[in-house]
């Protein structure tokens, strides 16, 4: 998901999915309006007004994220996110920083697989100061070596703490480099410790010069503002950032898979884990979209809520510990549909794939009770008006949206996409994409600490692949 | 997702609702910058409601006095479990019915309980068929629980795994160790999930016993803010409580016990990262220098990028990742704590310059320049800390909960402008000894490596 470059969270199973819903309501409040303008230099800017308090969230969205990192410098698209802070010709390092802070304002930025984006909330009527800066930094970025290797040893002690001693976070890893051979979802967003420990000046100037350019961003600006006026200062402030010709993004695609791939890890833990993950295609790229509304209905009857099928089935029948679903509907990718589980006190790992597999064969065999898929929706629905009730939220998905290569008003489109889903689609998406040709499984078994010192420490290292 | 890590909330949980409450208020005006209405049931419930009609959407909470620190003596981890079970089945029906009764009106409920509070919370669209049918469902689930004992071993092994989880964070030991060692015998020492020994010791009478004692009218508060009329938030709070027995309030908890002579503990742990904590004597929410302290805490490492700590450690060192200091000013008595997450082999480095920082603060105080701008950060910030009505609930709950004048938002600014330098420093000077206190490193001992 988004590592952040503060607080983030790598391993987490995937947003999106549901909050999802149903049969109704006819309630909704209006949706207010997203307005849209191309600048000339390619630079696309969405404005959705939410007049509740004088407060703006400025956000910008760069079409690039790991995935499209070459090997060598996997994660530099988030070591490049924390250089971000780092001055311009204009500003000192972290000066821009100082002026938020100074105005009362939140700021961070977040880097994906498909995206790097970069945000400040504030009073309203400082708009024009974020927008100057960053308009700023995506012109003007000083790399300055020297603040580049301190926060190379930054980044090293995010992946640390995120990473290195995190087991679950490590199987996490483990299952996306197993599944994907050639896709850029191979390798992990904070990239792997050597091409961390490798970096140069020269690949975060390649990376600026490559991929910070207007015509690979997208401005949202969501809070209390009058678009025309967002619009003029657009023009004002990014409007002389120059166009660049970029190349255009290699497809990477994920070549097929023809058989059930394994993985083990074993390192010092408490608990043994398992997941397991099938390639399935996102709204980017699902023939039919029907088919990935399906499959996010699919993760919703099973781990939607405490009473989706494997917290009622599964967990509370004493069967296993903890069991989730994960999927990312907004991938620019072929992605993972991910289950995983907890097993309980003693309980072999072969018990917890066998429950879980039965849970997928149900899905294959049976369509999906009415009652079911009504509580999705009806989940859906009511969410669609909680969302509003944050300003960031509204932002990020318009972002996220655009970014990957869905136009913006899908996200509006989404509860409708979630109501026309039946029972017959599930079971397809079920039957076409839940095979073993496509699935992954990695398993985390603990390795007592002190009976097996931990050789990988200097390195990361290499967690086995089988 | 974008939660502050640094923030209590994250290193205590529980304690969010401390850290929010500081939150400042706009500028002087005529009226209230949050309009509340309050009363009490008919059974002794304490009511506020704020009204919004910017969403068609309700949020109620019910906050109890009912958190870890009221777990009966060696059972830690008792509120915590009793949390847990209401949603596994009342009087009237079991799990499956109350999760499909939510859902299927788009409803949100969660019952969580932290060091201080158990939380109740429903969000719900405020159209009539959808929103009263959960309301009712809440009200059962809250005073009718079945804790069937079937239910109470399966919850109760799932709550010893998730301690065993926990145990696998190299800071979330630091933070267990730090608590028993900064509490000492109180009853904010234990987690709030309990350890492995003190859970295994918790009966299933013992969790009906904590329900009938702590789940009463008189023990709860009741927040709601949304788009109903008055008449509306008076059904509303009458039905989410109607079950409650009136009973009584919950007794003082007794003083927090002072820290005693410095001392370090280390705990082996097999990471490549070690965690370090330090504690110090700290004050109570309602103390009256908490906003001097909740003032120099932000300029000292409160406050992310702007923080003294964040610029010496990691901005110019690069020692760290996250490195913060926080408050933790609770109803019996507070804390102060700084942290950091180094390399091994930077331990002492990094203990060295927070200590240093630490005392040079003592010292010298914040500079007039430091000061302009943490207060410029707290007031200018106020519109965005109740910008959406989950945050305006949230900060009701914690007025109420701790006792503060309903008036807290309107004259904030004006407090938060008044505080000077030196008093800043003095209360530091007061407080926070740096002398005694508790260092708390968990990372692999010296010598050995991950």
């Amino acid at each position: 998901m988004l590592p952040i470059r503060r607080l983030f969270s790598n391993a987490a199973p995937s947003v999106v999915a549901l909050t999802a819903a149903l049969i109704f309501p006819v309630v909704m409040a209006q949706a207010a309006e997203v307005h849209e303008r191309n600048l000339d230099n390619g630079l696309k800017v969405l404005v959705l007004p939410d007049e509740r308090a004088p407060v703006v969230t400025h956000q910008v969205w760069y079409k690039v994220g790991s995935a499209d990192e070459p090997g060598g410098i996997t994660g530099i698209a988030h070591m490049f996110e924390h250089m971000m802070f780092k001055g311009t010709d204009n500003l000192g390092p972290g000066e821009f920083s100082d002026i938020i802070a100074r105005l009362g304002g939140d700021e961070n930025a977040f880097t994906g697989r498909d995206f790097t984006g970069y945000f400040q909330t504030l009073a309203a009527d400082e708009l024009p100061t974020m927008m100057r800066w960053e308009a700023d930094r995506m012109a003007n970025l000083k790399l300055d070596a020297e603040e580049f290797a301190r926060e190379k040893e930054v980044v090293k002690e995010e992946w640390r703490s995120r990473v290195r001693d995190t087991p679950n976070a490590r199987l996490n890893q483990l299952l996306y480099a197993t599944a994907f051979a050639s896709s850029g979802y191979h390798h992990p967003i904070i990239g792997w410790k050597t091409d961390i420990d490798a970096y140069t000046i020269e690949d975060l100037q390649a990376w600026y010069h490559n991929h910070y350019a207007p015509n690979n961003a997208t401005l949202v600006v969501v809070g209390a503002v009058d678009p025309d006026k967002v619009f003029s200062l657009a023009e004002q402030h990014y409007g002389p950032v120059e166009k660049r010709d970029l190349a255009p993004t290699k497809p990477r695609e994920e070549m097929p898979q023809h058989g059930l791939k394994r993985a083990q890890l074993s390192i010092p833990a408490q608990l043994p884990h398992l997941s397991m993950g099938y390639k399935v295609p996102s709204l980017v790229t699902a023939e039919d979209s029907r088919q990935a509304y399906a499959l996010a209905v699919a993760s919703g009857i099973l781990a939607g809520d405490s009473g989706a099928r494997l917290n009622n089935d599964l967990v509370r029948q004493g069967k296993l510990s903890n069991a989730s679903t994960g999927y990312n509907l907004n991938a620019r990718q072929t992605t993972l549909f991910t289950l995983d589980a907890t097993p309980k006190e003693g309980q072999p790992l072969d018990e917890v794939e066998a429950l879980l597999r039965e849970q997928i064969e149900r899905l294959k065999q049976e369509p999906v009770g009415k009652d079911e898929l009504d509580r999705i929706k009806a989940q859906v629905a009511a969410s669609d008006v909680y969302e509003r009730d944050s300003l960031f939220y509204q932002g990020m998905k318009l972002g996220m949206y655009e970014t990957v290569g869905l136009d913006y008003r899908l996200a509006d489109r989404f509860v409708e996409g979630i109501r026309a889903v039946t029972a017959e689609d599930v079971q397809a998406v079920a039957q076409t994409f839940f095979r073993d040709q496509a699935l992954t499984i990695a398993t985390l078994e603990p390795a007592p600490a002190d009976a097996t010192p931990n050789q990988q420490t200097p390195t990361g290292g290499v967690d086995r692949v089988h | 997702m974008f939660t502050d890590a640094r923030s209590p909330m994250a290193r205590f949980p529980g304690l969010f609702l401390a850290t929010f409450t500081l939150l400042l208020a706009a500028s002087v005006r005529a009226e209230p910058v949050l309009p509340l209405e309050t009363w009490q049931t008919d059974n002794g419930a304490k009511v506020l409601f704020y009204a919004s009609d910017s969403l068609p959407m309700v949020d109620a909470r019910i906050t109890l006095d009912a958190g870890s620190a009221r777990d009966p003596a060696g059972k830690g981890g008792t509120a915590s479990l009793t949390a847990d079970l209401l949603e596994e089945g009342t009087t009237e029906r079991g799990a499956k019915a109350i999760a499909d009764g939510f859902a299927r009106v788009g409803a949100q409920f969660s019952v969580n309980a932290s060091l201080e509070s158990a939380t109740v919370q429903l969000r719900s669209l405020n159209q009539s068929d959808w929103l009263w049918p959960a309301v009712e469902l809440a009200g059962e689930v809250v005073a009718q629980p079945a804790f069937d004992s079937g239910d109470f071993e399966r919850e109760r092994d799932r709550q010893l795994r998730g301690i065993e989880s926990r145990q696998q964070s190299a800071s979330a030991v630091a933070q267990d160790t730090l608590r028993k060692a900064a509490f000492g015998d109180h009853p904010y020492a234990h987690p709030t999930d309990g350890s492995i020994d003190s859970v295994e010791r918790i009966e299933h009478a013992d969790v009906r016993d904590f329900h009938a004692r702590h789940y009463v009218a008189r023990n709860a508060t009741v927040v709601i803010v949304g788009d109903l009329d008055r008449a509306e938030a008076r059904r509303l709070a009458e039905t989410l409580t109607a079950g409650l027995p009136a009973g009584t309030p919950a007794a003082p908890l007794p003083e927090v016990p002072e820290i005693g002579t410095s001392r370090t503990l280390h705990v082996d742990f097999p990471s490549e990262q070690s965690t370090v904590l330090v504690a110090h004597e700290g004050v109570r929410r309602k103390h009256e220098d908490y906003l001097p302290l909740y003032v120099g805490n932000h300029i000292l490492g409160g406050s992310g990028f702007a923080s003294r700590l964040m610029s010496e450690l990691r901005e110019k060192r690069g020692l760290a990742y996250s490195t913060y200091s926080y408050l933790v000013p609770l109803r019996a008595g507070g804390r102060f704590v700084m942290g950091i997450q180094t390399r091994n082999d930077q331990v002492e480095k990094a203990l060295d310059l927070m200590t240093g920082e630490l005392r040079r603060f003592i010292e010298e105080g914040p500079t007039d320049e430091e000061l302009e701008d943490s207060q410029a950060n707290l007031i200018g910030g106020f519109p965005m800390r109740l910008n959406s009505n989950a945050k305006i609930s949230e900060q009701i709950g914690a007025l109420a909960f701790f006792g503060l004048p309903l008036d807290y938002f309107d004259t904030y600014t004006q407090r938060v402008d008044a505080v000077k330098a030196e008093g800043v420093r003095k209360a530091f000077e007061r407080h926070v000894a740096p002398g005694h206190r508790i260092v708390v490193i968990v990372g692999p001992k010296a010598g050995q490596n991950g």
